[in-house]
């Protein structure tokens, strides 16, 4: 990762506030219409002094709870927004008052919305954006031919994007967004609703993309498996905070002295067996339902093997599995018991 | 806005004329009903002038206009005309509303080109020219029946006044929408200024009381899409008149596009997108 070179976008100590209408009941026909003809409005802070910097070549990922800020970046980044406060840069100018400059240089993908024509067929929006980026035909033609073979798209470009399903459609918007070569592309959820064939299809173009053409990438995604195979680092971001910034294999050396054990059972052979268990130390959480038992420990404070003598004794074992966590784990985890994890990983970065 | 990039536009704009057709093409029961519309108001409005012209043969407007049956039948195609235009090119206006409180800015802004080109050539509706069409023919119709004479440069002149009135009544439609960036949606705003438009639009404007005269002049410039074409073409204005008509229509438009551009500029700034 060429961190030497100038970052490709950097947002600085960037503020975003949103107004939103407050609706809150009131007692009384007087209050009520008052409240009807004047609203009260509440201010979000959708980001609220985020700093980081992507350089030439990178895939970030950008990983969140819902309404944490990361649509909000990308739309930042891409122009569309302006901050509150603070500062954008995207190839060292101001995207927002740039925009025309800074959008022939990226690209976007939004999951959750088309953007291209949905009433025309697919390669009559492409055409428009040839000739909207000035792509020489030949150039157009080669990367068109190359895109519609590797995401296998083909038949569909004759035919209008409402017509076709959402792993098609998905397709076709990553290749409008990577037709004019550029340097940078934003993905806002690129496989959310797309089958595992449709994913891997997106996943596999984009990681060559990224290799291959050196194309820096910044992906919004709640798909875990996205963010494993595509990303190097890793942003977390939680209620326009950031809470974590830097390499994926950072993040789950945090994890690596953690187990998860599986075991599913017959019957328990003492009736307090988990009491007994959750008294152990090293023990982080257990959960137990239907014959099966869930457990995380910590082995800097009690072994597996220690572990599983103990539940051996306590329950008639029928299964067992001991695996590392992964990302998604992680995530859940941190998102899911956000305080004591976020202070964990405050001592990591 | 630099050269290059309104060459750019320019260069654009026969590709948007394409996909406007084939859109148009791709939707052809709006078409057909758009087809229907025209065609039921024309002959209601033909019949109304006509029960009007039977009782009361001669409206007069301030003086030296005079509206028979000719003359009213006339301005129906030129109404026609101007709302098949209308359609045709301005139908983005009328839908920056609703971009900006219902589906969103982003696909806009995203793109290398002027948001507002965007939004008004992604919106060319090649149906209005269908409108213009039944209009052409409903003057042409006219001239015959009632033996008008139109003038060449009178017609020039005509549609010169029609298509600068249409663009100081729609920009200011546009200024309507952007307070959606302000005050969210607004649809019932620019439905009062659409029913003015309906209603007043196929009317001679000069006959009714000055007041009303004013407002439909200078603050919903309607006088500007059908009567003063329709007087012009017909040659019953004098060219003094005509010319003090293009001014306060250039100075019209000229205001609304400055009024437009800052409220589009401000408003954009204070955009919050659409879900999420």
């Amino acid at each position: 990762m060429p961190l030497t070179q100038e970052p490709i976008a950097e947002l600085t100590n960037v503020v975003r506030i949103y107004t939103k209408p407050l609706r809150r009941p009131r007692k009384g026909t007087l209050r009520r219409f008052v409240g009807f003809l004047k609203r009260e409005k509440q201010k979000i802070r959708a980001l609220d002094g985020v700093s980081f910097k992507i350089h030439p070549g990178e895939c970030v990922a950008l990983l969140g709870p819902n309404g944490a800020g990361k649509s909000t970046t990308v739309k930042l980044l891409s122009g569309i927004l302006h901050p509150t406060s603070g500062q954008v840069r995207l190839f060292n100018s101001d995207p927002y008052h740039n925009r025309i400059d800074c959008a022939m240089q990226y690209g976007v993908v939004f999951g959750q919305r088309s953007l291209l024509w949905t009433h025309v067929p697919v390669h009559e929006s492409l055409k428009l954006y040839q000739k909207m980026y000035n792509i020489p035909k030949s150039i157009f033609e080669e990367r068109l031919k190359e895109f519609t073979e590797i995401l296998e798209i083909k038949e569909h470009l004759p035919t209008a994007p409402r017509r076709l399903s959402l792993g098609e459609r998905m397709r076709c918007e990553v290749i409008a967004a990577l037709l004019h070569q550029p340097k940078v592309i934003f993905l806002d959820e690129p496989t959310v609703g797309l089958d595992v064939v449709a994913k891997k299809r997106i996943r596999d173009f984009i990681r060559r993309m990224n290799r291959e053409e050196k194309v820096t990438v910044l992906l919004c995604s709640h798909s875990m498996r996205d963010v494993e195979e595509l990303s190097d680092r890793i942003i977390l971001i939680s209620k326009g905070h950031i809470k974590f910034d830097g390499p994926k294999r950072r993040l789950k050396h945090q994890w690596s002295n953690e187990r998860k054990i599986r075991i599913i059972y017959k019957k328990p052979n003492v009736a307090n067996w988990q009491n007994q268990l959750e008294g152990t130390p090293g023990v982080i959480n257990i959960q137990a339902e239907n014959g099966q038992v869930n457990l995380r420990i910590n082995q800097d404070q009690v072994h597996v093997s220690d572990i599983m003598k103990k539940l051996m004794d306590m329950l008639i074992v029928d299964d067992i599995e001991v695996t590392e966590p992964n990302l998604e784990d992680i995530i859940r985890e941190i998102f899911g018991d956000e305080e004591r994890t976020l202070n964990q990983l405050a001592e990591v970065t | 806005m630099r050269t290059q990039d309104i060459l750019r536009q320019l260069k654009l704009l026969p590709s948007y004329l394409r996909l406007s057709l084939l859109r148009t093409a791709e939707d052809k029961i709006q078409l057909w009903g758009a087809f229907a519309t025209s065609i039921i108001s024309i002959v209601l409005y033909v019949f109304f002038w006509n029960v009007i012209t039977y009782q009361i043969p001669v409206l007069t407007g301030v003086g030296w206009v005079v509206w028979g049956r000719a003359e009213l039948t006339f301005l129906i195609g030129v109404t026609e005309i101007a709302w098949g235009f209308g359609s045709f090119a301005y139908m983005g206006l009328w839908e920056v509303h609703w971009y900006i409180t219902e589906i969103g800015l982003e696909e806009f802004r995203i793109r290398p080109v002027s948001s507002i080109y965007q939004i008004f050539a992604q919106n060319f509706w090649a149906g209005g020219l269908l409108q213009v069409a039944i209009g052409g023919a409903m003057l042409f119709l006219s001239t015959i029946t009632f033996g008008l004479v139109i003038i060449p440069i009178n017609l020039v002149l005509g549609i010169f006044a029609l298509l600068i009135g249409q663009a100081a009544l729609y920009i200011l439609w546009g200024c309507l929408c952007c307070l959606a960036f302000w005050i969210g949606r607004n649809q019932g705003l620019l439905e009062v200024s659409d029913a003015v438009e309906m209603n007043f639009a196929r009317m001679p404007i000069d006959i009714m009381p000055l007041g009303v005269q004013y407002f439909l002049t200078f603050i919903l410039p309607v006088i500007f899409i059908s009567t003063i074409p329709t007087m012009i073409m017909l040659g019953q204005l004098p060219l003094g008149l005509i010319l003090v008509y293009f001014v306060i229509a250039g100075v019209l438009v000229l205001v609304w596009s400055v009024v437009f551009r800052s409220l589009w500029a401000k408003g954009v700034k204070r955009y919050q997108p659409v879900g999420g």
